[in-house]
Parts: structure tokens; C-alpha cells; sequence
């Protein structure tokens, strides 16, 4: 009986060691969660490690996804300013054509109602306006060269329209069956200006000298704005 | 726990979206200024035409067929002759020999044609005198809204009008 009542207390006694060494306790808890984290492969600090990782790779994401998108809307902008900067200028370029065509205009006016080319009062008592008188240009023709740089332009050409003459150059020896005159003549090419003109000249009819007028137009060239 | 955090997530991709859509209402309120600076032009400067009105005062000057007192006369004096009525010599009528003759130098001066070779699609000329026609010649088509002229007027109220119209 006592034997059975030794054994009785031990058994009591193993049941009850647990709760009387909490030591034990905690180390057979931490053995057990290393047998989980074994299983798992995974650890509290490498848990933790990970996290930060995955944010930080998000981060990264994030930044090379702004910075994308800030070149992209800086691109779109700077291709935007080309087209923007190339239209201006084009607008530029052809606002100095027009200008230049427009002084052009003004030129082939200028030129015509000049004392080289003008009638003046030589065909009538009041100063015709767009009248050249021919006499006058073929004696210019003879000093063309003290005025080459006169006008600024690279070429000047009378050619008669209304009534159509023989289709050749005038020279003094054809001189007035011709149908242009040649002032300054270049052989590059460039924009042309034009208008037209009476070209008048003295003309000796049945022994008479009468005045004889016909249509023309002058044209000069000049150079183009590049 | 869960369901926070897939709000959040949500909440955030729905920022980025609007972010995304004031980018391209922006890019595209930009872009669309720009195509309407690019397209809308200003009213384009009226120009005079130098030729046209370079054409009349230079038609008024040409010697035409028409003789008095052993003198070819001028345009400008063939209108005042066709206004009286009168003729040149060899009996010729000065209206017709006007007729004739501005016809002519039309014909020699402007060609009219296809838009490629020649830009000039008509043109129209009108005398008047005292408000009544005197001389009207017309070619190609004059019903394009595009069109240059001049006008010039003589003693004895006669009136030039002189339309080139263009493609």
C-alpha cells in the first residue's frame, strides 16, 4: 500500500514539475517554435529583413516610375518647343519674304518713275506715272555699268507686250523692232517683281515726230531670303 | 486587417489614375492650344496690287490705231472720243477701234488658264461714262471670291474698273 502510494505521488509529482520550473517551460516553447520556424524556413528577423526589402524594391519601382513619366512630359514638351520654335521661325522667314517682295514691288514703282526711266514732260504737258521712256533706257543701256550697283538688284528687263514686236534683244541696231531690253543682266537666278509700263519713245512718222507708246512690263530680280 | 489594406491599395491606385488623367487633360489642353495657334491665322493683309493698278495707268498711255489730225492718238483720248461718238479717220468708229484694241492688249497680257500653269482664273473690265457702260470685257471665270482690282477715274466722270480674279 505504501508502495502504491509512492508511486502515486511521483506520477503527481512528474505531472506537476512543469508548472514548478517555468524555466523548462519556456525553453521547450522556444524549441518549439524553432522546429516551426525550421519547417517554415522562415525567421522572425528574416521576416522582417524582407518586409523592408519589398518596400524598398517598391520605393525603387515608384521613383523609376515618376522619373519616367518626368521624361516622357519633358519630351512631349521639348518636342512640343521644336515644333512650336520651327513653325515661329518658318513665319519669320516668310514675313522677310513678304517684305522683301513687297520692297520689290516698290523697286520695279521707284524704278520706273525714276529720271533714268521716267517720260517726265518729254510726252506730254503732265508727267505720266508707269511711263518709261525707251529712248531714254537704250541711251542707259550704253552706261549700265556706273549703275550696276545703283538699285541693289540683279537684274532689270524691259519686255514689250502690246503690240508684239520681232522676238529679239534690243541692241541700237535693232533698236526699236525688238521686243526686250536688257539692263542688267545676271545669270543667277532669284525671286522676280514686275509691273507694268507704257514704254514710250520719239518716233519719226511721214517726216513728223510724233509719240508712240506701248505696253510693257518691268521686271527685276533680286535675291531671295534664305 | 485585410480588407484595409486592399482599401488603401485601392484608394491609391485611384489617386494615380487622376493623376494620370489631369496629366493628359493638361498635355491635351496644351496641345490643343497650340494646334489652334498653329491653324487659326490672323486676317490676312489686304494688299494692293501693284500690277493691276500698274496695267490701268499704263493702258491709258498706249497709242492706239485710232488717227486725228495725223496723230495716233492715246488710249485715254479714244475714250473721250468714244464718249462724243466720234470716229477716227478713215471712218472708223472710236468705240469700236477702243474695243478692239483693249481687247487685244487684255489678250496679250494676262493669261488665263489652268490654275497650275497660270494662277489667274479671269478677269473683267468695265468703262463706264456718266454711270453707263462704255466698254465691258470679260473672260474665264469671274465668280471666284478671290479677285484683285482697281479703279481709276478720267474727266467727264468716266470710270475704270479693272478685276483680275485668281483661283
Amino acid at each position: 500500500m505504501v508502495n502504491k502510494l509512492n508511486k502515486h505521488n511521483k506520477r503527481a509529482q512528474m505531472k506537476t514539475s512543469f508548472s514548478a520550473k517555468p524555466k523548462n517551460r519556456s525553453a521547450t516553447f522556444s524549441l518549439s517554435t524553432k522546429r516551426a520556424q525550421m519547417k517554415t524556413g522562415f525567421h522572425q528577423g528574416q521576416k522582417l529583413h524582407g518586409n523592408f526589402s519589398l518596400n524598398a524594391k517598391r520605393a525603387q519601382m515608384k521613383i523609376q516610375q515618376i522619373s519616367f513619366l518626368l521624361i516622357v512630359v519633358f519630351l512631349f514638351f521639348a518636342l512640343l518647343g521644336i515644333i512650336f520654335l520651327s513653325y515661329y521661325l518658318k513665319n519669320v522667314k516668310d514675313k522677310a519674304n513678304e517684305i522683301e517682295e513687297k520692297n520689290a514691288h516698290l523697286l520695279v514703282s521707284k524704278i520706273a518713275n525714276s529720271p533714268e526711266f521716267s517720260c517726265g514732260l518729254a510726252y506730254g504737258s503732265s508727267e505720266k506715272t508707269d511711263c518709261v521712256d525707251g529712248d531714254k533706257v537704250m541711251a542707259l543701256k550704253e552706261n549700265i555699268g556706273k549703275y550696276s550697283e545703283f538699285w541693289g538688284i540683279k537684274s532689270i528687263e524691259i519686255l514689250k507686250i502690246y503690240p508684239a514686236g520681232p522676238n529679239r534683244e534690243c541692241t541700237n541696231l535693232t533698236y526699236p523692232r525688238c521686243s526686250s531690253i536688257k539692263l542688267i543682266d545676271s545669270s543667277s537666278l532669284g525671286n522676280s517683281a514686275s509691273n507694268f509700263v507704257a514704254l514710250c519713245r520719239k518716233e519719226n512718222y511721214k517726216g513728223e515726230i510724233i509719240d508712240k507708246c506701248e505696253l510693257a512690263k518691268l521686271i527685276i530680280r533680286y535675291e531671295e531670303i534664305n | 486587417m485585410r480588407k484595409l489594406i486592399k482599401m488603401r491599395l485601392k484608394r491609391k491606385g485611384q489617386e494615380e489614375i487622376g493623376g494620370f488623367a489631369v496629366i493628359i487633360v493638361l498635355v491635351g489642353i496644351i496641345f490643343l492650344l497650340f494646334l489652334g495657334f498653329v491653324l487659326v491665322k490672323g486676317p490676312k493683309e489686304a494688299t494692293e496690287d501693284y500690277q493691276i493698278r500698274g496695267f490701268v495707268q499704263s493702258l491709258l498711255h498706249i497709242t492706239t490705231l485710232c488717227e486725228q489730225n495725223g496723230e495716233n492718238i492715246s488710249v485715254q483720248e479714244l475714250i473721250r472720243e468714244c464718249q462724243k461718238e466720234a470716229d477716227c479717220t478713215y471712218g472708223l468708229e472710236a468705240c469700236a477701234v477702243l474695243n478692239s484694241t483693249i481687247s487685244d492688249i487684255l489678250e496679250e497680257s494676262w493669261n488665263v488658264g489652268n490654275a497650275e500653269e497660270f494662277p489667274i482664273q479671269g478677269y473683267q473690265l468695265n468703262i463706264t461714262s456718266y454711270g453707263e457702260k462704255m466698254v465691258l470685257l470679260k473672260k474665264g471665270a469671274i465668280t471666284s471670291k478671290q479677285y484683285k482690282g482697281s479703279g481709276q477715274t478720267l474727266p467727264n466722270e468716266v470710270e475704270i474698273y479693272f478685276n483680275v480674279y485668281y483661283d
